[in-house]
């Protein structure tokens, strides 16, 4: 908000001038007076976007307005019922009627005169005394009491930030001191290569593998299969020819081999 | 002079803040037939003015509420307010007090002359 900008460390008043010639070029003197005490206030509020806003129209509410003394005089009667009575009476046209309206009151005793009268109009009369005496400086002390806390508030802030600044501006000097950032910085980017290209590798084996053990599977499993086919026809072969086999047959396929050695020369 | 009034009229011159001036405070008011100023309207077009006023309870409770907000955030809601509210304040309960005192009160027995 504003209040930040004008009340940084050293800049109090002048950037809250230049703030308030800024707002209008007619800006009476009083109002920058108030300004100068009251200077939270966002000038442009009807084109304002809140920041982070969850909808459109969620703008600031118009800024309250000022308050303009030449409303009232005496701090009780309009200007506008002096300004009724000015085409035909003039200036003192008011001061006249009132006058003259209590001057009735009082003859006709509408307003009684007692001592409640009294007490009432020393009241009157010493407080307007006071007011004309100290008002300002009592009002001025309690501005400069608020605006103090005001800026109390924002040096806090202020104060913090510019702890935040110099803590990182002392980490990068140690930075440049040691003069490694840089070589942190290529060192890592080229271990992360390497550890990609690694990475890489290493997954393309353990894929490879994979898939190897399972066409090794496939491949053990047609074996087992051709064995058990084999064995089974051998056991069925022997089966069927031990079971032709008979004691006779025996003899006779004997006899047939004796005879066909005789018959073999001595070679 | 005439130009001080058009300054300060073009400036601050209606009660409330001109986006919500004639605007009703409240979800359920009505407001009656005829807003113009009071200041705007002929001394002839006051009966008729009169007549077209909310004259039910809830018409006036939010007179009442109307009037005060539009005195209070001409003299009080404002940026920098200084003791003009308290001393209108402080002389209406004056004229207010009296006026009880008068009506309904021992006032009337001690005056000075039996005869004005």
């Amino acid at each position: 908000m504003l209040s930040r900008i004008l009340f940084k460390a050293g800049r109090p008043v002048s950037s809250c001038v230049r703030v308030a010639a800024r707002m209008s070029s007619s800006t009476p003197s009083t109002l920058q007076v108030v300004d100068k005490n009251y200077p939270a206030r966002v000038q442009d509020w009807e084109n304002f976007k809140m920041p982070g806003a969850p909808y459109e129209g969620m703008g600031p509410l118009p800024p309250v307005p000022d308050f303009d003394e030449n409303l009232v005089r005496h701090y009780v009667i309009p200007e506008y019922w002096f300004d009724f009575l000015y085409p035909r009476t003039g200036a003192t046209g008011m001061y006249t009627l009132m006058a003259g309206f209590s001057a009735m009151l009082v003859s006709k005793e509408f307003f009684v005169y007692t001592p409640d009268a009294w007490y009432a109009a020393t009241l009157l009369l010493t407080v307007a005394g006071l007011n004309k005496v100290a008002g300002k400086d009592i009002r001025n002390l309690f501005d400069n009491m608020r605006t103090d806390e005001l800026k109390a508030l924002d040096q806090v802030k202020s104060d913090q930030m510019e702890h935040i600044k110099q803590t990182v501006d002392e980490i990068k000097l140690e930075q440049w001191r040691s003069g490694s950032t840089e070589m942190i910085n290529d060192a890592l980017k080229n271990n992360l290569a390497m550890m990609l290209e690694t990475e890489y590798l290493n997954r393309q084996a353990t894929v490879v593998e994979a898939v190897k053990r399972k066409l090794d599977y496939q491949v053990e499993v047609q074996k087992v299969d051709s064995q058990l086919a084999h064995g089974h026809m051998v056991k069925w072969i022997e089966e069927k020819v031990m079971n032709t086999i008979t004691p006779a047959s025996q003899k006779t396929t004997l006899a047939a081999c004796i005879a066909q050695l005789n018959a073999m020369p001595a070679k | 002079m005439a130009e001080k009034v058009a300054e300060t009229v073009a400036r601050n011159g209606i009660a409330l803040h001109p986006k919500y001036y004639g605007a009703k405070l409240e979800a359920g008011m009505k407001l009656p037939g005829d807003t113009r100023l009071f200041r705007d309207i002929k001394l002839c077009e006051v009966p008729q003015w009169i007549m077209k006023r909310n004259f039910t309870p809830l018409g006036m409770w939010f007179w009442v509420k109307r009037l005060k907000w539009g005195w209070q955030s001409k003299y009080l809601h404002v940026r920098a307010p200084k003791g003009h509210y308290y001393a209108q304040l402080a002389v209406c309960l004056t004229i207010g007090f009296y006026l009880s005192e008068y009506i309904d009160g021992g006032i009337k027995n001690e005056r000075h002359r039996k005869y004005h």
